[in-house]
């Protein structure tokens, strides 16, 4: 569209551009004054050449102006039919101002006084102003049409208007009349090829359609005005045609272009016209789903995406209200409803659901509300509704409802359109669903990371050191954290104490429970060294704040470095293993878990045994995340396992043991997840 | 992870509830909803048959704790059946058989509601 007067003198800027075209029109005012052009051969050609730049030259200066715009074709149109109206005005004003002095069209170049000459120059140049804006506004016409060759034609169309204009000076009866003829004939079949086929007010709106029809009549009838005016009207003949052949040709071609054209257009747009409609209801659908599927990607909450469904859907498939129901379980929830109360709503789907035609796959149903018997909905003003359903990747999760006031069924366009419609929806919502699932994920390893961060700072970051027993202690959380605790008490200077515990349960909760126990052994271990009785007291304070399914095991021991013994008692947790001269002995005391039972019966139950150790005893107390582990076929490390690893390797330092029965534990659940958090504590008496 | 299951049967009052599979802290909440509506419905005679129950970790023992004490207010009980040794095991080491009623047939244990 641009650049389209890609030529000689298009190129220079418009300020030289102007002043050329003025040096060129006074020479030819100046000519015209005082000479009668249409006496001489030579000076009519003269003429003719320098009519032709000025027409050229007003073009080109025109099409910059509004050809680089983008006027709609309707306001194009209203101009045309403005200016041509002016004109056809202004020469009869002409005409009459003349006919004041008795002066003839045809003898105005010859009669008026040198002076008097300027105003028919004034309007034949107006009137090539006027011509050339015709001619543009027919271009840019029909440059608006998508066909191949496009500008061939057009360029072929310019060749011939200017051949049958220049050779319009050929005088009537002339032996060389033929070649006139022959140029406007093929200009006027130009024409008619150019006018077919145009097809681009299909685009329009049908409001803009209907414009269009009455512009394009009106167009037609100004035109057939002005080519009538231009034959008959002896004065406006002898002032255009004594001013320029070609400029009165150029007039006669464009009026028949014009009647040709506004005629075609007419009659198009009339076919086109019942379609208008269709059409514009396309145009809205494909603009809707176009800001819809961006919408898909922008709108991340599942609430407002249904708001923008329902609004879009009431737009687009000329219901009057529109809602969507959400599938929970058995029962639906309508969300976002438009231009309907909840109750309505949820009878219409009643209705739905009961008369049996709601389809789960992906079509739609409709019912005609009007037919229902069914007292709720008497009363409604909804006619029709249509129904399609949301299918997600876990099957139906909902649907979506048009319903409207008026007596015209759903069309098929309008169900197509909904179902075009519920397919984007199910795409949005199941994104929306996919985004809030990955969050909350994200939120639950956040979550976790903070369980772990808070685990690792429960537990001791040294172990204590003695000349009596040596510790090691290794410690494997789970990705899910498993609620294992371990710690020692320094209870006096002569006594150590030690816990080891499983909280049951994982995650943020059992790291908060052990945060608790930590602080209730903590405290417990300043006024009391008896392990049952730390045990029994620890049970009675959980009881305000463990919850019914929470427990916790434990074993809490005491080292007597004078008497040369220890003091344990066990709250459910695993057994207790001595290794002594080449033999492993499992310890299970009485004892049931803490938060189990918070009557008497937990402190009557509770053994507290007391073990004299002997040098280079073995103590080994761990939680079941070691004799649990799993391997590819889900069997259990075992307890016969681990009893294997210490006896073969007993005679090692305990951190070397630990290790070993770490690396046992890691080797055989080599393929399966570590579930449940892995502690290890292992003591040598020396 | 791995599956788990409950069904529930009646012998007059008493409702048996069968578990079967992993019971651990993701399944566990299938046998609290399992457990709850027997509650809703008043059933409060529950034997729990742990025949084909491979695993149990400390999450699924929670669930029993968690509902024990309205059944027993309820003049009712759960009587835990049939286990595997490994999952007795558990069960023991917890100190369970001081608070619960373990039987090694359903049938002892459906016997022992009736006899009440």
């Amino acid at each position: 569209m641009r650049n389209i007067f890609n030529m000689p003198f298009f190129g220079l800027a418009q300020k030289i551009r102007i002043q050329v075209f003025f040096i060129v029109l006074v020479i030819l005012l100046f000519i015209k004054l005082f000479y009668v052009t249409s006496e001489t051969t030579s000076l009519l050609l003269l003429n003719e050449v320098l009519i032709l730049f000025i027409v050229y030259s007003i073009m080109v200066n025109l099409f910059s102006i509004i050809g680089q715009r983008n006027y709609s074709p309707i306001s194009l149109l209203i101009g045309l039919v403005v200016l041509i109206t002016v004109n056809l005005i202004l020469f009869n004003i002409v005409e009459l101002f003349f006919g004041l002095f008795g002066i003839e069209g045809k003898n105005i170049w010859i009669d008026s006084f040198t002076l008097q000459k300027t105003i028919p120059f004034i309007i034949n140049v107006l009137l090539i102003i006027s011509l050339a804006y015709v001619f543009i506004v027919f271009r840019i016409l029909f440059f608006l049409q998508q066909r191949k060759n496009l500008r061939t034609y057009f360029n072929a169309l310019i060749v011939f208007f200017i051949l049958s204009s220049v050779t319009a000076f050929i005088e009537n009866e002339s032996q060389f009349e033929f070649i006139h003829i022959t140029f406007t004939v093929n200009a006027i079949i130009l024409i008619v090829i150019n006018s077919v086929r145009i097809s681009w007010m299909a685009f329009l709106s049908k409001k803009q359609k209907k414009q269009l029809l009455l512009l394009s009549v009106l167009l037609v009838f100004i035109f057939s005005i002005s080519l009538a005016f231009s034959k008959s009207n002896d004065f406006f003949i002898g002032m255009v045609e004594n001013f320029a052949p070609s400029v009165y040709q150029f007039f006669f071609l464009l009026n028949i272009y014009g009647i040709v054209y506004f005629s075609v257009l007419f009659f198009t747009t009339l076919f086109h016209l019942p379609t208008a409609e269709a059409f514009d209801r396309k145009t809205t659908e494909i603009s809707s789903l176009q800001y819809f599927s961006k919408m898909i990607n922008q709108v991340l909450d599942s609430k407002e995406l249904a708001d923008t469904v329902t609004d879009l859907a009431l737009k687009v498939c000329t219901a009057d209200a529109a809602w969507i129901i959400k599938q929970n379980d058995s029962s639906f929830t309508p969300i976002a409803a438009k231009n309907i109360s909840f109750i309505q709503a949820d009878n219409i789907v009643k209705a739905f659901f009961e008369s049996g035609s709601v389809k789960t796959v992906q079509k739609i149903s409709t019912l005609e509300l009007t037919n229902v018997i069914n007292p709720e909905l008497q009363n409604e003003i909804f006619k029709y509704a249509a129904i399609a359903p949301l299918q997600s990747h876990q099957g139906i999760s909902g649907y979506i409802v048009i319903a409207k006031r008026t007596d015209i069924p759903f069309d098929f366009e309008e169900k197509n359109t909904l179902l075009t419609f519920s397919d984007y929806t199910s795409i949005a919502f199941e994104n929306s669903r996919l985004l809030e699932e990955s969050i909350e994920k994200e939120r639950l390893e956040k979550e976790l990371d903070v369980a772990r961060e808070m685990q690792k700072k429960l537990l001791p970051d040294k172990l204590p050191k003695n000349d009596f027993v040596d510790i090691a202690a290794i410690f494997i959380p789970a990705f899910e954290v498993g609620g294992d605790y371990y710690d020692f008490f320094e209870l006096s200077k002569t006594k150590l104490g030690f816990v080891i515990a499983d909280v049951s349960g994982k995650g943020i909760s059992a790291a908060f429970i052990m945060a608790e126990i930590r602080g209730i052994f903590e405290s417990l271990t300043d006024l009391l060294h008896s392990p049952k009785e730390i045990l029994t007291k620890a049970n009675s304070i959980l009881e305000r704040t463990l919850d019914a399914k929470s427990f916790i095991t434990a074993t809490f021991g005491v080292f007597d470095f004078v008497e040369k013994k220890i003091s344990i008692s066990r709250a459910g947790h695993a057994p207790l293993l001595l290794i002594r001269n080449g033999e492993a002995t499992e310890y299970t005391f009485r004892g049931i878990g803490l938060g189990l039972n918070y009557t008497e019966l937990f402190g009557n139950v509770v053994e507290e045994a007391q073990i004299k150790l002997e040098k280079d005893d073995l103590l080994i107390l761990y939680t079941d995340g070691i004799t649990e582990a799993k391997n590819e076929k889900l069997e259990d490390f075992g307890i016969n396992s681990l009893m294997k690893i210490v006896l073969e390797n007993s005679e090692k330092n305990v951190d070397e043991i630990a290790n070993k029965i770490v690396t046992g534990v890691t080797l055989f659940s080599e393929s399966s997840p570590q579930h449940d958090d892995i502690t290890l504590v292992v003591f040598r008496w020396k | 992870m791995s599956d788990f299951s409950t069904t529930i049967r009646e012998a007059g009052d008493v409702s048996i509830i069968e578990l079967n599979g992993y019971l651990d802290a993701h399944t566990a909440p299938q046998l609290e909803s399992a457990f709850s509506d027997l509650i809703d419905k008043k059933r409060f005679k529950i034997v729990a048959n742990f025949e084909k129950l491979k695993y149990i970790s400390s999450a699924g023992l929670g669930v029993f704790m968690a509902f024990i004490e309205t059944i027993r207010s309820n003049n009712g009980d759960i009587k835990l059946t049939t286990m595997i040794p490994s999952v007795y095991n558990i069960f023991d080491l917890l100190g369970f058989p001081l608070l619960y009623e373990f039987f090694s047939t359903e049938k002892e244990a459906i016997d022992k509601f009736n006899q009440q």
